[in-house]
């Protein structure tokens, strides 16, 4: 098994004439935490897609655990170890706490559509692992008492670790979060930062998106900055927070001129 | 509230079985046996509607096509059983060659198709006459055997409808609260977030075309061979809508809905015979102020009072009955 979990290779992405990832290349190293930071519109989301199949890239191309996914559907991506979340919480809004992480435990199951009507006795048993394994999840996310609590009426925050733990049911080698911490109280962000370092010592590769840079330079091993669907720079924390450019496309060419 | 539901099901099934005892009424029992018969397909619309959410609006089609096949097998010399079982699976594929080319369509575009193929059905059996009779429809069906005995009476025809949505109650049941289940209303709620989860969309929502499709072809079958008679203007469009109105009076994504709402249904325009021509007004009366007053329908609203009731946890639409 190579080093890097995942490559994303020469990617562009454009809708009609805007490019919006225009030549992105990138290396994720397994076990790992890789944020990717950049400002609103520079890319970050569509990279995302583009990672877990949902959108195809106009040109270059993904490597996943030494596997091109061209043309590969989300769900068989999802199958091979890569998971996700979403920016705006996408959760199974009118089910419950828990079946909304029985559900991604699908492609963990041996059981087939038959036996939903067949059940001999594996069937159940795997049944009763399964709950278990997912009341697990939901308390290494914090959220044991909300088990049957239906997703929409949890508050925001709570929310978005659902999805963190929904996520990590289908057992991921790779996790994708995507703005975890947005919406999320400011007393609860500690909390958070730690479930990543966990999911992280879990062996878990984390890539993250994120606006809260103080969590970013935490968190991170590597930080790689996207501008207007270019990858501007890449290192870690400490490198990324003193280059210029990065800088510039954050705070603005003014506030460059007024530092020097 | 599994407990409930226990509860529930067990004197559902008890007053069921005790009708015929108490009822003397032998048109009230054929007019039940036909409320069972529409039970069937407005189950299968459920599986897709109630616990897939996609709209159709083509049921009555596939529920003619399912009477057709039956009735036409059978006044070929195939026993009974065997066409009755052929229509569900034909019905089924037809189901699953709907589902497929409407895959990326949602909403009102994807109700639309299946109106327009249901029309389409309808259209082929009334100008197929050299197969089908066309217009005049299909009379002498045989009815189902068991051995010797005929089901032509009400009474043996009620208690089969029974034993047979009992049997489909369960069956759906059980994919309702599997592994299969959980992924179709994962695919309700947001299609994008089930592919994410590994969730293969097509295959699911084929899959709950195929399955809706089998119980409204069964359903068809039954008609068929309980009415023996079959005409195409008993499973045209509007039809649909009024299946559709059985599951949501009855209780949409509820296991029990769509046999009560059959049920209510099928009797109300009988008894609002006697207001002649208003009859449709007042029926539609009914359906508004019940949608209203009860947006869960019957078994929706019964659920909602039990959980204030007890202050329990809510669960899940689609958990309970």
């Amino acid at each position: 098994m190579t080093q890097n979990v995942l490559e994303v290779i020469g990617v562009t992405k454009a809708f009609g004439g805007l490019k919006a990832l225009d030549d992105i290349n990138l290396s994720v190293k397994r076990g790992t935490v890789h944020s990717i930071v950049g400002p609103n519109g520079s890319g970050k989301t569509t990279l995302f897609n583009v990672i877990t199949g949902f959108s195809q890239p106009t040109a270059g191309k993904v490597i996943f655990k030494a596997i091109d996914l061209k043309g590969k559907k989300p769900s068989s991506i999802t199958a091979m170890g890569m998971a996700r979340t979403f920016q705006n919480v996408l959760l199974f809004r009118q089910m419950t706490a828990l079946e909304n992480v029985m559900v991604a435990r699908h492609t963990k199951l041996r059981a087939k559509p038959y036996n939903a009507v067949i059940r001999p006795k594996w069937v159940m048993e795997e049944e009763e692992l399964n709950r278990a394994r997912c009341t697990e999840l939901l308390e290494l996310c914090g959220l044991g008492a909300r088990a049957k609590e239906l997703a929409r009426n949890l508050p925001y925050g709570e929310q978005k670790r659902l999805e963190i733990a929904r996520a990590l049911a289908t057992e991921p080698e790779l996790l994708l979060l995507d703005e975890p911490a947005a919406g999320t109280p400011a007393g609860e962000i500690d909390g958070l930062l730690e479930l990543i370092q966990k999911i992280k010592a879990l062996g878990i590769t984390v890539l993250l998106i994120e606006h809260k840079m103080d969590m970013v330079m935490a968190v991170s091993d590597t930080v790689s900055v996207l501008s207007f669907g270019h990858k501007i720079a890449e290192g870690t924390p400490a490198e990324v927070s003193s280059n210029p450019e990065v800088i510039e496309a954050y705070l603005g060419r003014k506030w460059l001129d007024a530092e020097t | 509230m599994r407990a409930n539901t226990k509860t529930f099901s067990l004197y559902f099934w008890l007053v069921a079985a005790l009708l015929p005892v108490v009822l003397r009424n032998i048109y009230l029992l054929h007019l039940l046996v036909v409320a069972l018969i529409y039970s069937v397909t407005a189950m299968g619309l459920n599986i897709l509607t109630g616990y897939t959410g996609k709209l159709s609006l083509g049921h009555a089609g596939l529920f003619g096509l399912g009477a057709y096949v039956s009735a036409l097998l059978s006044l070929h010399e195939v026993p009974v059983p065997v066409a009755m079982l052929a229509a569900g699976i034909a019905v089924a594929s037809v189901g699953v060659l709907l589902g497929i080319p409407t895959l990326k369509l949602q909403g009102h575009y994807l109700s639309i198709v299946t109106l327009g193929f249901s029309e389409i059905l309808i259209l082929i059996i009334i100008n197929w006459k050299s197969l089908t009779n066309g217009p005049g429809g299909l009379r002498g069906i045989p009815p189902i055997s068991i051995g010797s005995f005929s089901l032509v009476d009400e009474v043996p025809q009620y208690y089969f409808m029974l034993g047979l949505v009992a049997l489909l109650v369960w069956v759906k049941a059980r994919i309702v609260h599997s592994h299969v289940g959980l992924a179709l209303r994962a695919i309700m709620d947001s299609e994008t977030a089930a592919e994410a989860m590994g969730i293969s969309v097509a295959y699911y929502r084929v899959m709950a075309f195929g399955i809706s499709s089998f119980y409204a072809g069964l359903g068809g079958a039954c008609f068929s061979h309980l009415l023996g008679y079959v005409s195409p203007y008993s499973f045209q469009s509007a039809e649909s809508f009024g299946l559709l109105g059985m599951v949501v009076v009855g209780g949409i994504g509820t296991l029990y809905g769509p046999v009560l709402g059959a049920v209510l249904m099928t009797l109300l325009p009988e008894y609002f015979r006697a207001f002649a021509d208003f009859r449709l007004i007042l029926n539609a009366v009914v359906t508004i102020i019940l949608l209203i007053k009860a947006p869960g329908g019957i078994v929706g609203t019964v659920q909602a009072l039990a959980r204030r009731r007890q202050l329990s946890a809510p669960t899940a639409r689609g958990c309970g009955l």
